[in-house]
């Protein structure tokens, strides 16, 4: 489950890709408190997803505002 | 005696006895429970009884209505875990747009009353950080109602048997291996299970930090179309309605003409009439002929069936039809053992239904536990009527019945001592006879039994 070095170092070309996306998922992150085990994989897969969910409402509210000013 | 239902949440604990359900707030719960009790979406699940009701008594302590008769997943068939996941889902979609969600998303929150989920962990509600776009629960989520229905659609395992050794369900890494290759490579498959359990390798310290949006209308729309595309998986592993050896069990072994069934059907309801049961217990339910005729007499029934498909065939028809009737994968030779830490977190099925039922139907399963399973008669009896307070309505079927010859395969020295006469004797320790009878043409006889105080 853990994150060894020695799988890092094994890992391909698409899990460096993926650590590089959740290095960015990680940026402004909090402290929280919840009871419930928050998994690992799924975590992460959420995560991704949220962030490209995010970018998806970044670019629409971006188009919008770009519309309102035309 | 009172046990305790709950003690993981640092929220409060639950305690249950034979008429109450006392929930102790702890400070750390105080907070949820104010966000179920100021939150109008939860109103209305409580008005549609898909949520328990709450009545506060002090400031740590509140009461819930008892649910007439607890079930566990590991007493479920996938359709009503599949139920439960939905109402799952509904309460956060609907606690989404005024800002709460749950805390947690297990089956462990959800009862049955008859064929209805309700939803009864009310410290599960939270207020939400309108800028989390995270939902903490959804591994569990996957987890405990996904994950296992997702292998129930691809391998057609019998779900409810995880349950009795993983509280926390079924997780990516366990259940990769148990996926057929190729299809594991495509969605839904590919999203639960297949990258969560390659991506697991990428845990750390900071990965168990919520990422904060800067805009709170971004963690809403994230959040809104995780829900939505949860909700897609879980219609896309609808269980579907499945056969097996026992769901057609009676028109592929018929073991009664037309006119046979006939008298044993007036028998029976001519019974339930007579002694207006409240609360019916029918063991070896199968296609809940007799349930149904026992919650149609306004009973509250609960059927149990070892099979899980012919017991999914009975919950879709007590959902659809609205009957009463609690369907639960129970085997009677082998019942639900209690489980759980130090096996008190969730009684044997024998300890919630000792003395539970004022009737009990036993309709051609004696013989079925007798030979099959090789239970001693006297102690069938005994067992029913440690179950049942007044009422036993069973079926004797003789050696020679063809049934019973098909069953015993050969074995008939077994069974050479048994007779209407033993059954009589057997039967007469515990119970006496109101009424029975022979049913035409056959070695079979219905009996309508009360037990011996």
């Amino acid at each position: 489950m853990g994150v060894l070095k020695g799988n890092v170092e094994r890992a391909s070309c698409s899990d460096t890709l993926f650590a590089g996306v959740l290095a960015l998922l990680f940026v402004g992150a909090l402290p929280l408190s919840a009871y419930t085990d928050p998994g690992s994989g799924l975590l992460i897969w959420q995560m991704a997803g949220a962030f490209f969910v995010g970018c998806v409402y970044q670019l629409r509210k971006f188009l919008i505002r770009l519309r309102k000013r035309k | 005696m009172t046990r305790t239902a709950s003690f993981r949440d640092p929220g409060g604990s639950v305690s249950v006895s034979k008429d109450r359900v006392v929930r102790t707030i702890l400070p750390a719960g105080r907070a949820n429970l104010k966000a179920c009790l100021d939150s109008p979406a939860a109103r209305r699940f409580v008005d549609s009884g898909t949520l328990i009701s709450t009545q506060p008594i002090d400031e740590i302590t509140v009461e819930h209505p008892r649910i007439p008769f607890a079930s566990y997943p590991h007493e479920w068939p996938a359709v009503m875990l599949h139920a439960a996941a939905q109402l799952t889902l509904d309460l956060c979609s609907a606690l989404l747009e005024e800002g709460r969600g749950l805390k947690d998303a297990t089956p462990a929150n959800i009862l049955f009353r008859g064929p209805g989920p309700v939803f009864v962990d009310v410290l599960s509600f939270e207020d939400r950080d309108p800028h989390d776009a995270i939902w903490l629960a959804d591994a569990q989520f996957a987890r405990t109602f996904l994950i296992p229905l997702l292998l129930h659609r691809r391998t057609g395992c019998a779900i409810h048997e995880f349950f009795l050794t993983r509280r926390d369900g079924i997780a990516p890494e366990d259940a990769v291996r148990r996926l057929p290759t190729p299809r594991r490579w495509f969605p839904p498959d590919l999203g639960l299970v297949t990258i969560p359990s390659r991506a697991a390798r990428f845990e750390s310290e900071g990965l168990y930090r919520p990422r904060r949006t800067r805009d709170a209308g971004e963690a809403r729309f994230v959040l809104g179309h995780h829900f939505r595309s949860l909700r897609k998986k879980l219609d896309a592993l609808t269980p579907r309605p499945g056969s097996s050896a026992w769901s057609n069990y009676e028109a592929a072994c018929p073991s009664y003409t037309k006119e046979q069934q006939d008298a044993k059907r007036r028998f029976v309801e001519q019974a339930i009439q007579e002694i207006r049961p409240s609360r019916v217990l029918d063991v070896g339910a199968n296609n809940g002929e007799f349930s149904l005729m026992a919650a149609a007499a306004r009973a509250s029934v609960v059927s149990i069936d070892s099979d899980p498909e012919t017991i999914a065939a009975l919950w879709r028809t007590g959902n659809t039809s609205g009957a009463d009737i609690l369907p639960l994968v129970v085997d009677f030779a082998r019942p639900t053992p209690a489980a759980g830490w130090r096996c008190r977190e969730h009684a044997g099925f024998l300890e919630r239904a000792e003395g539970y039922f004022d009737c009990a139907l036993a309709l051609a399963v004696a013989h079925h536990l007798m030979v099959t399973d090789r239970i001693p008669l006297p102690e069938i009896f005994e067992t029913l009527a440690d179950l049942t307070t007044r009422w036993l309505i069973i079926e004797y079927v003789g050696p020679q019945d063809p049934m019973f010859r098909r069953l015993a395969r050969g074995r008939d020295a077994l069974f050479n001592w048994y007779s209407r006469e033993a059954f009589d004797e057997c039967a007469g320790r515990v119970f006496e006879v109101v009424r029975s009878i022979d049913i035409p043409s056959s070695e079979r006889a219905i009996y309508l039994l009360r037990r011996k105080s």
